[in-house]
């Protein structure tokens, strides 16, 4: 079903996936709490886990599976530490630092425990998510002013709403690089024709440089922010942000705060590699085709980001990481599965 | 995916595991061609996983020999697990020698209950095999005698076509309709000295819009009706789906069946890996991602994502593998679990399968190894197979096509080059060289022989001399060659420039079949025949369709000329009864009116019949063609009284009035069109009148 089924999950948002991960993962919470009396903390912190791991096992690209699940696992983390009192909670904090050498025994909490108080902070997390859009373009709207020149890139769910809200009070001018080889920038520019303030044109990709002297404000999406600053968004993404950076343009780009994920830039990051037919349809079998759905931008090209939680300077995302994540679940990989700290 | 609980939307998928031929001989000994790994995974995996993505829910997989291994593979392949039952793999008999046989064996079974896809097991494709389904069984709603739709690959325009094609051992040439995608004629791409490729003028004529189609790939893939096996059961001698829709298209009228074609492009990569070519060109594909979705991360199991480590350039490492850091990947390599690359190693192009161990400073490119062999170090390998642990010692140079089989060690210090097939020595039906230079080639350490198939030994004492009769000539018994080495003709450039060229009927006319004048003689004694004796029509219609088949005259050109011959009857009768005596046979137009109005009452049963009683505008148009060129051809005696015999058709209603209008909007192709227009004009002028009057 790979064919049909891939566009068809490309449907759902981001905080879609998100909250179709934590409600997947209350409810096996739940009814693990339920049915095994004798289950710990550590055991429900095991098995988020595991999820966590299966996450990047189907999908190594979808960072906002793992993401969700390191959400419920600082949930489960904080509340047991929360039960085990007041030594425990000194120890959480210093466990930050460096010299900390007895780790917390999450085994001693019992699961059963935990239950109002989890299921509380995940309702919590849930609305946050559900709401995370609508904060989003509240804080994205502010950045563009009256008259200006927006560049953006192919179709996000999230910039168009932001633009949308911001046209809800100014004019504004809209360029939209079509974003090759998919053209998704074609539909965006449907999206933004039928808002009367917005002027909306669409352009290639090659003319991003040459529009971009004119530009005030680049505003795009990612598909994932590392925590160093760097992104992994839409193939084209790193051309436009060195063409924006030659011009000195400032660029926003918008990602609600689950994009976020613990891990660096690299460019040995997952990546999706598409058929090269799409690209190119001569006969050239000397040729050497690759076609990247995504661009791994380096860090440093990016001025501020736009979360739900508000403006985000690029050096202040590890705060953003910290506040969000437990320092021991950043790392989730499929050899850590089964042991657990 | 469950079984829908309606037996109607049941989709069955039949997979033919076996060639029935032995080119793979030597390698597939040990091992089915179904089971060879293809970027680490069993090729049938790459069927079914199309299959389980085309929601197919049962899937059937036929083989011959190499039962065991292919059902212990099904029971342990991830692939099987996505259908709603497990596959079921069916051993023939030994005497099932063809996939004709398998299909009477099916037949007997009586497990197809639905329209079913079949499907080689060497396949590899990325189409959409729903979307075909979905077209089949739309189509069959519309014309429920569509008996199966014949899936292609077109190599002109998309992806890496043109190498595709020339690894290919044939390509087709297919004319269909071009808007029911109805087949017309399908045969093997042979062109003449001049360049030139022969169409069936039947063909051509037959429908409305054709299209032609050239360098077509046979895929051996098509989405069969249920009435597919049964046919195979009556037609006992058909051995492939080519005889199949060979004979559909011969005796189209007969039974009234029909071929769909549907031909693949674009993004949409189809190939069999039928030769060592193409197995080394599908490789490459599949490494280079032009499968996508179908990638080797994707095929390899459940842990698809974590197993393999995608690095720039298509380089897949497992994880599980080590690799020295300073062996150089450059592209496209793929690396499987447990495998070991030495210091200094520069990959290029190749797949290391899972426990190989390849040696310090090794230069491997275009090679695939498979699972289990063995490099040493210093080795230089290039365009070659090395099969399950074979091993290759210190310093040897293998480039140029050569494939190692199961077990063989060569080394140390072997050199072969160019299309070398090594064996393990001491079969002796293999009829292994023992000649001392070969042995040193080979090396002092080595357990193999050179192989030699029975084709290289016919085609050593053949010689060179008869190079044009060679074994190709006799299809059957050839043992074809491993790497498909008679590539395709140079003028796969010719072809693919000749792509899609639309042509309407009747243009380009070939030369006129020697057949169909034998056929016109015949029709004429038939029909001077019954004339004498007074035959009642049906005994007519069969000895019609006997000489029909005779001379295998398409039933559209039938109508045509037998409209033809019983308009001209009386001067045809005339010159035949005369033609000893070498005179000019002159019939006033009112003679031959009031001659052929008796003919045409007498027959007009015959004509119905043929004509499926003048009931659509289209027969009436052939039949007002055919008029045409009738009058056109003899001008004397018919142009006279061309007004009165189209008056005549009115009357009797065998054309309509709407037929006759735009018969007439034709143009006509003969020069003397022209005239006949203008003497029919005033009824033509009459009929307009007729028609606004009404409106």
């Amino acid at each position: 079903m790979q064919q049909q089924q891939q566009p068809a999950a490309k449907e759902l948002h981001s905080n879609q996936l998100a909250m179709q991960v934590v409600r997947r993962l209350s409810k096996r919470l739940q009814k693990r709490q339920q049915a095994e009396s004798g289950a710990t903390a550590a055991d429900l912190i095991q098995m988020v886990r595991h999820e966590a791991v299966a996450c990047a096992g189907r999908d190594p690209v979808d960072a906002v599976s793992q993401n969700a699940c390191r959400r419920v696992l600082k949930i489960l983390r904080e509340e047991a530490v929360h039960s085990l009192g007041a030594s425990a909670q000194l120890l959480s904090s210093l466990q930050n630092n460096l010299f900390s050498e007895r780790p917390i025994d999450y085994s001693q909490v019992k699961a059963d425990s935990l239950r109002d108080a989890v299921s509380a902070a995940i309702k919590e997390l849930s609305l946050e998510l559900e709401t995370s859009l609508d904060d989003l373009r509240s804080h994205g709207a502010a950045h563009i002013g009256e008259n200006e020149v927006v560049l953006t890139l192919g179709y996000s769910h999230s910039v168009a709403r932001v633009l949308q809200t911001a046209a809800a009070t100014r004019k504004f001018q809209a360029i939209v690089c079509d974003s090759g080889p998919n053209f998704s920038g074609s539909r965006m520019l449907q999206l933004l024709k039928t808002v009367p303030q917005i002027d909306a044109s669409l352009i290639t990709d090659a003319h991003a440089f040459a529009v971009m002297s004119r530009v005030h404000r680049c505003l795009l999406s990612a598909q994932t922010v590392f925590a160093d600053g760097g992104l992994r968004a839409e193939c084209g993404t790193h051309g436009l942000l060195l063409a924006a950076k030659r011009h000195s343009v400032p660029v926003l780009v918008c990602t609600p705060a689950h994009k976020l994920a613990p891990a660096y830039h690299s460019v040995e990051r997952a990546n999706v590699y598409l058929n090269p037919a799409c690209l190119l349809e001569e006969n050239l079998s000397f040729a050497e085709v690759h076609c990247p759905k995504y661009d791994l931008v380096p860090p440093g090209l990016v001025t501020l980001f736009v979360t739900n939680l508000g403006g985000l300077a690029p050096a202040h995302l590890h705060r953003c990481l910290a506040e969000q994540y437990h320092q021991d679940d950043y790392s989730i990989d499929a050899g850590e599965a089964d042991g657990d700290a | 995916m469950s079984k829908p609980a309606d037996e109607k939307d049941l989709v069955q998928a039949v997979v033919l595991a076996d060639s029935f031929n032995s080119r793979f001989a030597p390698v597939a000994r040990s091992l089915p061609r179904a089971l060879f790994p293809l970027a680490g995974v069993p090729l049938i995996d790459y069927a079914l996983n199309c299959l389980a993505d085309a929601g197919v829910h049962e899937c059937i997989v036929y083989c011959r020999s190499h039962y065991k291994s292919l059902a212990s593979h099904l029971a342990s392949s991830p692939q099987s697990k996505r259908f709603a039952t497990p596959p079921v793999v069916r051993k023939c008999p030994p005497t099932v020698s063809s996939l004709g046989d398998a299909m009477r064996d099916l037949d007997q079974s009586r497990l197809i209950k639905n329209d079913f896809i079949l499907a080689p097991a060497d396949l590899v494709t990325n189409a959409n095999l729903a979307e075909l389904l979905a077209e089949h069984k739309r189509r069959r709603v519309k014309d429920a005698n569509c008996l199966l739709t014949l899936v292609m690959r077109s190599t002109t325009g998309g992806f890496n076509a043109s190498a595709l094609m020339q690894a290919q051992e044939r390509s087709f040439i297919a004319v269909s309709n071009a808007d029911t995608g109805c087949l017309r004629m399908l045969s093997p791409a042979a062109m003449d000295k001049l360049g030139r490729i022969r169409l069936e003028r039947a063909a051509l004529l037959s429908c409305g819009r054709s299209r032609l189609w050239t360098g077509l790939i046979d895929l051996g893939l098509a989405v069969c009706s249920v009435h597919v096996p049964p046919r195979f059961t009556d037609e006992f001698d058909y051995r492939s789906l080519d005889d199949l829709v060979r004979g559909v298209l011969e005796h189209e009228e007969i039974l009234g069946h029909t071929v769909s074609l549907h031909v693949l492009g674009g993004q949409e990569y189809a190939c069999r890996v039928s030769n060592m070519n193409l197995y080394a060109l599908v490789t490459r594909h599949l490494l280079d991602n032009w499968v996508y979705p179908m990638t080797p991360a994707s095929m390899s199991g459940s842990r698809a994502a974590t197993e393999h480590q995608v690095r720039q350039r298509n380089v897949y490492v497992s994880r599980l593998a080590s690799v020295h850091r300073s062996a150089r990947l450059e592209k496209s390599v793929l690396i499987g679990p447990g495998a070991q690359v030495g210091s200094g190693c520069h990959l290029v192009n190749c797949v290391i399968g899972s426990n190989c161990r390849v040696g310090d400073r090794t230069r491997l490119s275009d090679c695939y190894l498979w699972p289990g062999a063995v490099v040493s170090s210093d080795c230089n390998i290039s365009r070659s197979l090395l099969c399950h642990n074979s091993t290759v010692l210190d310093d040897s140079q293998l480039t140029d096509r050569c494939v190692l089989t199961h077990g063989v060690r060569v080394g140390p210090s072997a050199v072969l080059t160019n299309f070398r097939l090594i064996v393990r020595s001491g079969r002796s039906e293999d009829s292994a060289s023992t000649d001392e230079e070969v042995k040193q080639q080979l090396g002092k350490d080595s357990n193999a022989a050179v192989y030699k198939s029975a084709y290289s030994d016919r085609r050593d004492e053949a010689g060179d001399s008869d190079a044009d009769s060679g074994p190709e000539n006799d299809e059957d018994s050839v043992e074809l060659e491993i790497w498909q080495t008679t590539l395709m003709a140079d003028n796969v450039e010719y072809l693919s420039s000749e792509s899609d060229s639309s042509s309407e009927a009747g243009n380009e006319v070939p030369p006129a079949e020697v057949g169909e004048d034998h056929f016109k003689r015949e029709l004429l004694d038939v029909l001077q025949r019954a004339e004498q004796d007074k035959h009642p029509v049906d005994t007519m219609v069969v000895e019609i369709n006997s000489i029909k088949h005779a001379f295998c005259v398409h039933i559209d050109r039938l109508k045509a000329i037998l409209a033809y011959t019983i308009l001209l009857y009386p001067l045809l009768k005339c010159e035949k009864d005369d033609e000893s005596e070498d005179c000019q046979v002159e019939i006033t137009p009112a003679e031959h009116f009031s001659q052929v109005k008796d003919c045409l009452e007498n027959w007009k049963p015959l004509l119905k019949h043929y004509f499926n009683g003048f009931s659509s505008q289209d027969e009436s148009l052939i039949f007002l063609r055919s008029f045409e060129d009738a009058c056109c051809d003899r001008p004397q005696p018919l142009m006279k009284c061309a007004l009165v015999l189209l008056r005549y058709f009115y009357d009797t209603d065998l054309c309509e009035e709407a037929a006759i209008l735009s018969w007439n909007s034709e143009e006509g192709s003969h020069p003397n069109a022209g005239e006949l227009r203008q003497c029919v004009a005033r009824m033509i002028q009459w009929l307009q009148e007729a028609s606004e009057e009404s409106d």
